[in-house]
Parts: C-alpha cells; sequence; structure tokens
C-alpha cells in the first residue's frame, strides 16, 4: 500500500509518540520510587474505573482494536468519523451513569467493557475497512 | 483490597495530584491527535496512521499495552510486597527483542498474530511483572 505522507511526517509523528510513551514510563518510575508505596498510575487508573470512570477499559479495549485489530468488512457501514463520534458519545455516557448511579464494579464487569471496547475497535472503528 | 482503599482515602491528595498529571497527558495527546487529524491532515498522519503504516514494526507497543492494561485489571494481592524490577527487565528484553523482529518481519502480519502478541503482554505481565498490592487478607 501506497504510503500518502513523505516518511518525515512519519517519523516526527513517530518521535512525538515515543516522546509520551517515555514520559508515561519516567512518570511510572517516580511514582515506583517516591514515598508512598502504593500509587502507581496503574492503580490509580483501577480505583478510577471501579467507581465513576468504568468507561476507562472500554476505551483502553477500543483503543487496542482499532490500532493493532481491525476487520476488513464494514458490517455496520459506520464511517470513520461516526466511529470516533460514537466512542466518544458512548465514553461520556458511561461517565454520566457513573456520577449519576455510582457503585463498585466488579472485575468480571470491567473485563466485559474491556472485550466490548476490544470489538468496537475491531468491528466498527477499524482502519483496515476495504475501499468498495 | 480494603487496604487500597484505606491507602487511596488517606493519601487522597497525593492521589488526585496522579490523577490531574495522568489527565493532562492523555488530554495532550487526545488534542495533538485531534490537531492532526483536522488541521494537519494534509501534511502529517495521525498517531493510529502511524501505526497502521507498519503494524508491524509496533508490535513491541501491542505487548507492552497487554501488558500495562494487565497491570492495571489483574493485579496480583500479596501479603507482602514483592520487588517488580526483575520481572520489568524481562517485559523490556521482550519488548526489545519484538522491537528488533519488527524491523525485520513483513509488513502485513495477521491480526491473529496481533492479537497474540497482545494477549502474550498481558499474560506476561500477569505471570512475570504484576502489579503487587498489599492485602492483609490475602495468603
Amino acid at each position: 500500500m501506497e504510503s500518502i505522507f513523505s516518511p518525515e511526517s512519519y517519523r516526527i509523528i513517530t518521535y512525538v509518540m515515543l516522546f509520551f510513551a517515555i514520559l508515561y514510563v519516567v512518570f511510572e518510575v517516580y511514582l515506583n520510587l517516591n514515598e508512598l508505596d502504593d500509587d502507581t498510575s496503574n492503580i490509580v487508573l483501577l480505583e478510577a474505573s471501579k467507581e465513576q470512570y468504568f468507561f476507562i477499559p472500554f476505551a483502553l479495549g477500543a483503543i487496542m482494536g482499532h490500532l493493532f485489530l481491525g476487520a476488513q468488512t464494514n458490517y455496520f457501514g459506520i464511517s470513520g468519523g461516526w466511529a470516533v463520534t460514537l466512542l466518544f458519545a458512548l465514553c461520556l455516557l458511561m461517565l454520566g451513569a457513573g456520577f449519576w448511579m455510582p457503585s463498585k464494579k466488579s472485575k468480571g464487569f470491567l473485563t466485559l467493557l474491556l472485550v466490548i471496547g476490544l470489538v468496537y475497535g475491531h468491528f466498527i472503528w477499524s482502519q483496515n475497512f476495504m475501499m468498495v | 483490597m480494603s487496604g487500597l482503599r484505606t491507602f487511596v482515602r488517606r493519601n487522597l491528595e497525593t492521589i488526585e495530584r496522579i490523577r490531574l498529571a495522568m489527565v493532562i497527558i492523555f488530554a495532550a495527546m487526545i488534542v495533538i491527535d485531534i490537531v492532526l487529524a483536522v488541521f494537519l491532515k494534509e501534511k502529517y498522519p495521525t498517531f493510529s496512521e502511524v501505526v497502521k503504516e507498519n503494524r508491524t514494526e509496533w508490535m513491541w507497543l501491542s505487548f507492552l499495552l497487554g501488558g500495562l492494561i494487565s497491570k492495571i485489571f489483574y493485579n496480583r494481592k500479596v501479603l507482602v510486597r514483592r520487588k517488580e524490577i526483575s520481572g520489568f527487565f524481562a517485559f523490556v528484553a521482550i519488548c526489545l527483542l519484538l522491537a528488533t523482529l519488527g524491523a525485520l518481519l513483513p509488513k502485513d502480519l495477521s491480526t491473529e498474530i496481533h492479537l497474540a502478541v497482545m494477549l502474550s503482554g498481558g499474560l506476561m505481565a500477569h505471570l512475570a511483572w504484576p502489579q503487587y498490592i498489599h492485602d492483609e487478607a490475602a495468603q
């Protein structure tokens, strides 16, 4: 498949992505080394997901499915732009529900959301749809 | 898990600061991606397009993200926290191996292989580099 951008453009954005990856790792290392033991971002994200922010596993699953999986057939006929809009809308709905009806979410429920997100990223927000 | 809840309650101010820093990092990534997709779409690819261009080269990221998701949602409760450093190095070694392999393997690997890499990252993190959580009830 032909690239539509110059190699230089890809390189610049790759550096931006690596910058964020390194920033996250440095942040995580700092949290591991500071005076508190249980304050890593993993624990903060888990606690947030179990309470109001239960959209987090869904969003992470969708991003993973979008980046690394991706069906070739667009079974639902939803375009890329609408898939992103729908994803934001679903996350906002879940966020609203989280604040409206606060409850502790089980590991099974979070796993289900993670898998649904992955399926969403694969079947609805795919980058691999064949042009017809 | 009650130990963790007590910890969160006791250190609410620090936790809030960490949350804020994470929100800033994630929000900055989203804003940059939106700017790339809307205002600079003729000149620069989005983050997704960079990965799509050669997924095989980014296999290490799939493995790493699989591992991080496993660390977030499938942690291990222990009575005494263990050091994570050896697991961390083992995980980084596999990431480096995948980055090297990614440069050698063909660009168009099947989706099943990418899924396997992602799941392997999760499994390896769970087995060798789990997020230990102190829990008095753990045996």
